[in-house]
């Protein structure tokens, strides 16, 4: 089950290559061990498909950072379109719109819907705000969604969960999923097989990456425990605005560029938020992901790509 | 704040009942006790006279001295002095959720410093803020950038600054440049 085509590469140098090659680097994960090649070599297997992930697109933003989001999150459009593979749908994770005002929540999906694509959200924490906005996120993006605002659904052979953590959030905005999620979690995956592949996505990260900054999800260990048996699962977050990855056991976690503005990483700022970088590099630091499933072996190969 | 501090000790020496300080009292004893030899003193002047001259010395001072942290006691803030113009790129963090002339997901600051908290007529609180009954000022906004959670539980705004250097160069650039 384990992809070995670019033999050399062992756990460690795989690891450097995520945190350095950024862009440009395709990672296949199959059994919970991810190995890299560069692009290009991907083949599209019988039975395979693809999707895209797209996210903090955070529409209605018009500061220093990235003074038109709009057209940040149309040109990351241009990038599914000029994929050659059509995706068989996008994924957004969450911060959609920057206020959650209403006019924000339509913009976005008039610029996505030009991918004519099926699309499958998680809310982010600036787009539910409060009861009234939660409702008009509902209205908009919550179809097939408990009253929460998560769901399920399957494409090819692949689970696919999408999780709401940024209701009651904890200290510092620490995500939390809660004990009704939880439970409607572990009733969803109940009756799978363990050789399920299973993809998680939800907008604040499933993994402590920096607690301090709220980077992170306070209970989702228990979440994760309900995975421990599943052969392959691949959780994609977004919220921090910079690619990271990790391994864990069988799980691989991995975060998302925003297609609106960086964010510093952790340890090297005051603070997460907003980064100011010199305007002509701002669609360096800006990207979309595509993620390549084949069946046999099942491996999930991820590429992220600038939005330049 | 270095001012404030350095002039305490002379302001709560100047707090003591009417007579003299101790300082300027020994000063008194040693000059009528040296007074036939001193040097520089100015021909036919007393000890006395020298000492009434100190004494108009001091009187000016402890005036300015009073002035001087009664403009400054307004505020009991002893924290380190903020850099507003470090505050302003600093509060690019704040961008995430705050402008000076918007409200975005959090409430805009313009006026914020002096200002009532959740004051703001157009801006959708929350009930904890609403009933903190809080001014914002250099000790309050610290308290609140430290941990906003901790001033109001169930405030909307999850955010903070870990050093206090930081918090104080923000606060700087809001009172400041935030007018
Ligand atoms: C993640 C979003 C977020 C960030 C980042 C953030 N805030 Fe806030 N802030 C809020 C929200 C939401 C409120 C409203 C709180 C409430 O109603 O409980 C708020 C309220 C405030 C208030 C009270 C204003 C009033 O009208 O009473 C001040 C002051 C403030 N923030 C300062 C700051 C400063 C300074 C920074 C950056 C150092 C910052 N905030 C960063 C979301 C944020």
């Amino acid at each position: 089950m384990i992809d070995e085509r670019d033999g050399g590469l062992d756990r460690r140098q795989t690891l450097k290559c995520m945190l350095w090659a950024g862009t440009g680097v395709v990672w296949t994960v199959a059994g919970g061990v991810p190995s890299s090649r560069l692009i290009g070599s991907a083949k599209a297997a019988e039975g395979s498909f693809s999707f895209v992930q797209i996210s903090d697109s955070h529409i209605g933003f018009e500061k220093p950072a990235n003074p038109d989001a709009r057209a940040t999150l149309s040109a990351a459009v241009d990038k599914v379109l000029a994929t050659p593979d059509k995706p068989a749908f996008l994924i957004h994770t969450g911060d959609i719109s920057h206020t959650a005002k209403p006019g924000e929540f339509d913009d976005a999906l008039q610029l996505i819907g030009r991918a004519k694509l099926d699309v499958h959200y998680a809310p982010g924490e600036h787009d539910i705000l409060d009861p009234k906005t939660r409702d008009a996120y509902l209205a908009r993006f919550g179809k097939g969604a408990t009253g929460g605002g998560w769901y399920a659904f399957d494409q090819g052979g692949v689970h696919f969960v999408s999780l709401n953590n940024v209701v009651d959030l904890k200290k510092n905005g620490l995500g939390s999923l809660g004990p009704e999620q939880l439970e409607w979690l572990e009733g969803d995956l109940k009756g799978r097989t363990d050789s399920t592949p299973i993809v998680i996505f939800s907008h604040i990260p499933l993994w402590m990456i920096a607690p301090e900054w709220g980077w992170g999800t306070e209970d989702s260990a228990q979440a994760l425990g309900y995975l421990s048996r599943f052969g392959s699962v691949t959780v994609l977050n977004g919220h921090i605005h910079q690619l990271m990855q990790k391994v864990e056991g069988n799980v691989t976690f991995h975060t998302a560029r925003s297609t609106a503005f960086p964010q510093p990483a952790p340890g090297t700022a005051p603070a997460p938020g907003p980064k100011l970088v010199p305007a002509g590099e701002l669609r360096k630091w800006l990207g979309v992901r595509e993620v390549v499933y084949s069946p046999s072996p099942a491996t999930l190969a991820v590429t992220d790509t600038d939005l330049t | 704040m270095g001012l404030l501090r350095l002039l305490q000790p002379l302001s709560r020496e100047a707090g003591r009942e009417a007579g003299l300080p101790p300082r300027l009292s020994r000063e008194r004893e040693e000059s009528s006790r040296l007074s036939a030899k001193k040097p520089g003193e100015a021909a036919g002047e007393g000890p006395y006279e020298a000492f009434l001259r100190r004494q108009e010395k001091y009187a000016a001072a402890v005036v300015l001295a009073c002035a001087i942290s009664a403009a400054l006691a307004k505020t009991s803030w002893a924290g380190p002095a903020g850099d507003a113009a470090r505050g302003e790129t600093l509060y690019e963090a704040c961008q995430d959720c705050h402008s000076l002339d918007k409200n975005d997901v959090g409430p805009r600051h313009r006026g914020v410093f002096g200002r009532k908290a959740a004051s703001l007529p157009d801006y959708d609180y929350s009930d904890a803020l609403k009933s903190a009954n809080i001014i914002w000022n250099e000790e309050t906004l610290d308290k609140w950038l430290t941990d906003p959670q901790a001033v109001a539980p169930g405030a909307k705004m999850f955010f903070h600054l870990d050093s206090p250097q930081d918090r104080a160069d923000v606060i700087a650039y809001l009172k400041e440049r935030a007018k």
